[in-house]
């Protein structure tokens, strides 16, 4: 745990990095929902968070896995603050359009391509760009509580 | 994510336990598919014991349910928990998958 109450988690963004995001996730759920004053819409919020952090986290994994077998690192961050779920990661692959503009939920019928559409349904902030110019991917995701 | 499944004369039963996750919903789509080949297309999937759903298990889902369309037969979902229940809804798929209270109903009066 960082000085601020955060966890942090770095190294290739691969299916082992995307299991522990979801070990991370876990752990800091059993955290805020054993403290005192938990409520029912502190649950969904949370929830719904993990649900982003799940997704986003997914999308860096897969972007990572096009980059010609160099192997993508990312970074990790996730909080729960007062009044606010927050998670940020950054990777150095190639930035990966397309930008969150524009995105939509499928057709019920797709089996793919609701990840980015169901992060951005459940956040309050979702934020996308390049590290610098072209490289690098940075988000930030927030969810009220 | 812990996966039961179980076989009636009318029906079979998956029942995936934990998280449904991109690591995992393929797990979840090879055993529905692998009671399909055998024959069982009528399929419910228990969600009694499952908290979490990303969109790999959805995509999981829908694939499941076209291919048991497909065979003749159909998937339907049971016993879905509050936070399944908010995700099909943001991503409508509560329209194609109709929750049934239990497994035991979801093929009762067809």
């Amino acid at each position: 745990m960082e000085s601020d109450g955060s966890r942090r988690l770095r190294g290739v963004a691969d299916e082992r990095f995307l299991e522990q995001v979801h070990h991370l996730l876990a752990d800091i759920g059993e955290e805020v929902r054993g403290a005192p004053g938990y409520t029912a819409e502190d649950d969904e919020a949370l929830g719904l968070f993990e649900l982003a952090v799940a997704e986003i986290a997914a999308n860096v994994v897969e972007h990572a896995e096009t980059r010609n077998g160099v192997p993508v690192h990312v970074d990790f961050t996730v909080r729960a603050a007062d009044g606010l779920f927050e998670a940020i990661f950054t990777d150095d692959a190639i930035f990966a359009p397309p930008t969150l503009d524009g995105v939509h939920m499928p057709d019920v019928e797709a089996e793919s391509g609701r990840g980015l559409a169901l992060a951005a349904a459940v956040l309050d902030e979702l934020v996308h760009h390049p590290v610098e110019a072209g490289a690098g991917n940075h988000w930030e995701l927030r969810r009220r509580r | 994510m812990n996966l039961t499944v179980q076989t009636h004369p009318e029906y079979a039963v998956v029942t995936p336990a934990g998280r449904i996750t991109a690591t995992v919903a393929p797990r979840l789509r090879q055993a529905v598919d692998a009671l399909i080949d055998d024959g069982a297309v009528r399929v419910v999937l228990d969600l009694s014991e499952t908290q979490f759903i990303d969109s790999s298990g959805l995509g999981a889902i829908i694939g499941a349910l076209k291919a048991a369309r497909i065979a003749g037969g159909d998937l339907r979902i049971a016993a879905v928990t509050d936070p399944v229940r908010r995700v099909l809804k943001l991503t409508n798929l509560d329209r194609v998958l109709r929750e049934h209270e239990t497994p035991e109903s979801a093929f009762r009066g067809e």
